[in-house]
């Protein structure tokens, strides 16, 4: 059940962030209407209202995969590093798969790898973050002790 | 209703008195906590075929292994008949740290707390020995602490 409620929560926020995406990006490019992703994906639909119809279902799972991801991190038994690892590998694989389908971004080798190096960026920070948050618990911790 | 201690060298055991005018519901309240708290501060322990008693301040972890719990005394391990939650919520949360969901660490026991270097919280003991701790209890600990 709980599940099933992180589910719906993350296809929620899924939708709602890549609707307002769309959104921004629709006036960046100057749009008359309103396009869910580039012209490299609306093409492959008969008509403009499929296409939002998957974009709408690729961003809820994408969504999804966040927030069941996040279940990683609750897991107390795991140790930074291996939450970080682990998140990571769950989130860059479904999430990318999923952007590369909704045509996000082109398949060149340079923009791939550029994405991936901001992908571990992103996570080495995080990680250095919750080490040095712990690495401050556990001073205090030993403090406490001495008293 | 002010609390004190009165050290007698002369004393032989210690005994606990409430001086009241009368008996009321507050004192019978009183007496009954009181009662319940010298009660439990001595464990049963499983000693080979044996069970005897020991003073909780003997005890230097209690930690649950496969279904059974065990608490160690001087370096040895004994079984214990309660479950991990029982003496969790009866033992002096001051002395016994619940460090995770399966172990209780007697806090005169514990050296020093250490980060594993791929950042899992470690309790280290005062024989060298050391466990691992749940950062949700260890961040629960950090708030109680800064309180007390």
């Amino acid at each position: 059940m709980k599940i099933i409620k992180k589910m719906l929560v993350g296809a929620s926020i899924g939708i709602n962030i890549g609707l307002l995406m769309a959104l921004f990006f629709s006036y960046l490019y100057g749009s008359k209407n309103f396009s869910p992703s580039s012209t490299t994906f609306t093409e492959h639909f008969d008509r403009p209202l499929s296409a939002v119809n998957v974009s709408i279902i690729l961003w809820a799972l994408m969504g999804i995969v966040f927030s069941l991801g996040s279940i990683i991190y609750q897991n107390d038994r795991y140790s930074i590093t291996k939450q970080s690892v682990l998140h990571f590998t769950v989130t860059f694989t479904g999430f990318t798969f999923l952007a590369i389908i909704a045509g996000w971004f082109p398949l060149s080798v340079a923009s791939l790898t550029c994405y991936t190096l901001t992908f571990i960026l992103t996570y080495v920070i995080t990680w250095w973050i919750s080490m040095s948050i712990a690495k401050k618990t556990i001073n205090r911790l030993n403090q406490e002790l001495q008293k | 209703m002010k609390v004190s201690v009165n050290i007698n060298p002369n004393a032989t055991s210690p005994s606990i008195l409430i001086t009241a005018k009368k008996q009321t519901a507050e004192i019978i309240y009183l007496e009954q906590k009181i009662q319940s708290i010298v009660e439990h501060s001595t464990l049963f322990i499983k000693d080979n075929d044996d069970y005897r008693q020991v003073s909780l301040d003997q005890i230097e972890r209690i930690y649950t292994e496969q279904q059974d719990v065990f608490c160690q005394i001087e370096g040895q391990r004994y079984k214990l008949k309660k479950r991990i939650y029982e003496l969790a919520e009866f033992l002096p949360a001051k002395i016994f740290i619940q460090i995770s969901q399966s172990e209780l660490v007697n806090r005169h026991f514990i050296d020093r707390f250490a980060l594993s270097k791929t950042g899992a919280y470690q309790v280290v003991f005062k024989d060298g020995q050391f466990t691992f701790a749940s950062r949700r209890y260890m961040r629960k600990i950090k708030k109680e602490d800064l309180h007390s």
